[in-house]
């Protein structure tokens, strides 16, 4: 079943279906290794649930809510 | 001479490897007249010149979406004789060599620097370097970048070595090529406009594919092009490119295989824990003040103030007192210069205590948690989690901390952030609290102090909000962050980067605040003829003619007015002002502070003015050097605005601080409070009232507000 990144569970993994958005943030976010096929998992929430921190290749970093909703997963 | 341009990610330890191969000879060039700075430094051994080191902006990639980028690929393309030394975090080397495989696209033979030696064998963790070595036919060094030894090393063999960029042409690149020229060349060669539409270097093409804003650029803006580029677009070509790149890196197998996630530590479970963060982060910031604020700084200010009197004060003193018994002369030494420099530098060991607090918040990695935490709240007042770092820093020096803003990618959030520096309670304004404190409010001396520190963060959170809503909106910026793993703070680093702002504090005080105080103690004791006369003073005359203004506010004598006009130049200077004018200069804080409530003060103030004095001064106009940096970072026009709103607004919060506080004394503690609350009652029903009024665009069809579309 397909849904956004932000919908996803603390410590739930999934896999890139899709980015959308512009190509400024698409370059961005291929560029630190967000492609389709790759395993996420979110490690974090803030306090107010408006920013993630999400692991990936083995790294980790934090995207906003606006930025993890372009993000489709399975 | 070899021209050597240090290239990579942002923090993989570029300016590291930068000062621990160079120590001397710093020239720092403004390149294109922008605010980024290439640092440029000649490389010297045995007394010769032997190279130029460059140390560029740090970037993801050689596209030109972010300026830094651009800037980067612009210098790159018109120094093709330049040695790139590419430096890596050997911690994420697979996203870190994206880069390196455009720098061998674009026709550099990149010497690869992998940096984190220690902390990859510290966890078993190992590249295979030789083979890194074989696939992409570049030299290939594991160092650890603090280390003089191996940098140095390194550099040797970059210097004794042919280093010319050889063209090599990795593998993937034909099959790239392949591709745009059969799927995607007839496109571009069929467009009418023939401009630019001939000549591409392979490089060009796999940046055509990238979507690079500068290439695309380049052709005429007409619906034929625009629908080429929607064509890449849907075929996600920049997916492509940066896919295959990535399959690359994967298919060579040079890391030993682990399932630990980079930066995130175990730790992080509870102290970016949804309910744990905050009161965590609140403790640390707390103990740093308490530190700073509470016993143990004023421990070292008493001791250290009681040294400068012992052995620097008395001891000139006496000595010019002997020379001359001219008194203009003698206390003009005395007052002025040794008066001021004392009150500046007694507050030395604290302003060490509260960098050294925020130096060790930054390179232990925490900086970044923070930043995560409150970007959710910092968000709904128009800042950025990265505002976070220019907060904190403007607890040391407004000046120093307006420089961070530039860190912000969004030019309205950068703007914002700027603006709000001057709000926060620098290190300045310390002396402030503690001597008004000490002489009004003893017994609370603390919480006098942590209260003003509250209240400018308040304020300059509410001037962001309004900022926010009416003209600075912050477009919705792509925060993306990366989590730096958490790292023993390094001694030396900590201490290098302290030191480096007191010696830039005490250049300031050196220079511009003594040159200052010594003309405010020359206005303050000569009267317009310039005779030695103080009764009326320059500086008197002035203030009498303007602090009916003040009054208002409760500042009933023309001292208060006259400490806060030097205030303008330095926040140190109240203090050492209002010595001055009491003809207590250069002397202890308490002994200030005992003649201000002593008979004939010129700076007479009551319980309640006290405190609209701290509210003013607090919250009042930026000093010189940070208006200059405003100017510098956000333009004109936004730093006279800035100013503007901020002396309004610190008038009006004193006025009303100074009315609410007189209200308590006059009627009493309970009467007041009682007053407060009919207030605030009175205040939530105007508002009810006002949103009923607002909320008429009902949708007509449904309980919904404006938002519904039916």
């Amino acid at each position: 079943m397909e849904k956004k990144l932000s919908d996803l569970k603390k410590n739930e993994i999934a896999i890139i279906k899709k980015v959308e958005g512009d190509s400024h943030l698409k370059r961005r976010l291929f560029e630190l290794g967000m492609l389709v096929g790759e395993e996420v998992q979110i490690l974090s929430i803030s306090p107010l649930k408006n920013s993630f921190i999400i692991s990936l290749k083995g790294y980790c970093f934090a995207v906003r809510r606006d930025v993890a909703k372009k993000i489709l997963v399975v | 001479m070899k021209k050597i341009a240090l290239v990579g990610n942002p923090n993989t330890g570029k300016t590291t490897l930068f000062n621990s191969i160079l120590k001397t000879n710093e020239h720092v060039g403004n390149w294109h007249g922008v605010t980024v700075e290439f640092k440029e430094k000649l490389l010297k051994q045995n007394g010769k010149e032997v190279a130029v080191i460059t140390d560029l902006p740090g970037t993801y990639s050689l596209s030109s979406f972010s300026f830094e980028e651009a800037v980067t690929r612009d210098y790159l393309l018109k120094n093709k004789d330049l040695t790139i030394v590419n430096i890596v975090d050997g911690n994420c080397i697979k996203k870190n060599l994206i880069l390196t495989l455009e720098l061998i696209e674009m026709g550099f033979c990149p010497i690869l620097c992998i940096n984190m030696a220690n902390e990859l064998k510290k966890k078993n963790e190992y590249i295979d370097t030789k083979k890194l070595e074989q696939e992409l036919g570049i030299k290939v060094f594991l160092l650890n970048a603090q280390n003089r030894k191996e940098v140095k090393s390194m550099f040797d063999w970059i210097l004794t070595n042919n280093t010319e960029n050889t063209h090599k042409t990795l593998p993937y690149v034909d099959m790239l090529i392949h591709k745009f020229d059969t799927k995607y060349q007839k496109i571009i060669n069929d467009f009418k406009d023939k401009k630019h539409t001939n000549i591409f270097s392979n490089f060009d093409k796999i940046k055509l594919l990238e979507l690079d804003e500068r290439l695309w650029d380049k052709f005429s803006n007409s619906n034929e092009v625009n629908n080429a580029k929607q064509i890449f677009e849907n075929d996600e070509t920049i997916q492509f490119v940066l896919k295959t790149r990535y399959d690359f890196i994967e298919s060579l197998n040079i890391v030993s295989k682990t399932k630990r996630i980079y930066g995130y530590h175990k730790i992080d479970k509870i102290f970016l824990n949804r309910f744990f963060a905050i009161p965590i982060f609140a403790v640390i910031v707390g103990v740093i003040f308490f530190f700073t604020f509470g016993p143990v700084g004023t421990i070292f200010t008493d001791w250290f103030s009681n040294l400068y009197e012992l052995y620097v004060f008395n001891p000139i003193a006496n000595f010019i007192g002997s020379i001359t018994n001219n008194l203009f002369v003698q206390n003009f030494f005395v007052e002025a210069v040794l008066g001021s420099i004392g009150a500046i530098i007694s507050f030395l060991p604290q302003i060490v205590l509260m960098y050294l607090g925020l130096y060790l918040l930054e390179d232990s990695g925490y900086m970044s948690r923070i930043a995560f935490v409150f970007e959710d709240y910092l968000k709904k007042v128009g800042l950025s989690g990265k505002s976070v770092f220019t907060i904190l820093m403007s607890f040391g020096c407004s000046t120093t901390a307006t420089l961070t803003s530039r860190n912000l990618e969004n030019k309205n959030n950068k703007i914002k952030t700027a603006l709000l520096t001057p709000y926060m309670s620098c290190t300045a304004k310390l002396p402030i609290y503690a001597v008004v404190a000490s002489a009004f409010f003893p017994n609370h001396k603390f919480l006098v102090v942590i209260s003003f520190y509250l209240l400018g963060i308040l304020i300059a959170m509410l001037v962001s909000y309004v900022l926010n809503k009416k003209v600075l909106k912050s477009s919705e910026e792509n925060f993306v962050l990366e989590m730096p793993p958490y790292r023993v703070p390094s001694i030396k680093k900590i201490v290098k980067n302290v030191f480096q702002n007191i010696k830039e504090f005490l250049l300031r005080a050196g220079s511009i605040l003594l040159v200052f105080s010594c003309i405010v103690w020359i206005l303050q004791n000569c009267n317009i003829k310039l005779q030695y006369n103080q009764d009326d003073s320059i500086l008197s005359v002035i203030s009498k003619l303007i602090y009916p203004i003040f009054v208002p506010l409760g500042f009933e004598s023309y001292g208060v007015v006259t400490a806060l006009l030097c205030g303008f130049v330095a926040k140190e200077i109240i203090v050492s002002t209002i010595g001055i004018l009491n003809g207590h200069g250069g002397e202890s804080i308490d002994k200030i502070a005992t003649s201000i409530v002593s008979a004939g003060s010129v700076f007479y103030l009551t319980k309640a003015s006290a405190i609209s004095f701290l509210v003013f001064a607090t919250l009042y106009i930026p000093c010189v050097s940070t208006i200059s940096v405003l100017v510098k970072e956000i333009g004109k026009k936004w730093t006279a605005l800035g100013v503007a709103i901020q002396f309004l607004l610190s008038y009006a919060v004193a006025f009303v601080a100074y009315r609410i506080v007189n209200y308590f004394l006059i009627h009493g503690f309970w009467s007041g409070v009682v007053s407060l609350i009919c207030f605030a009652i009175i205040m939530v029903i105007i508002f009810e009232i006002y949103s009923i009024f607002k909320k008429k665009n009902f949708c007509k069809f449904c309980p919904k507000n404006k938002s519904c579309n039916k």
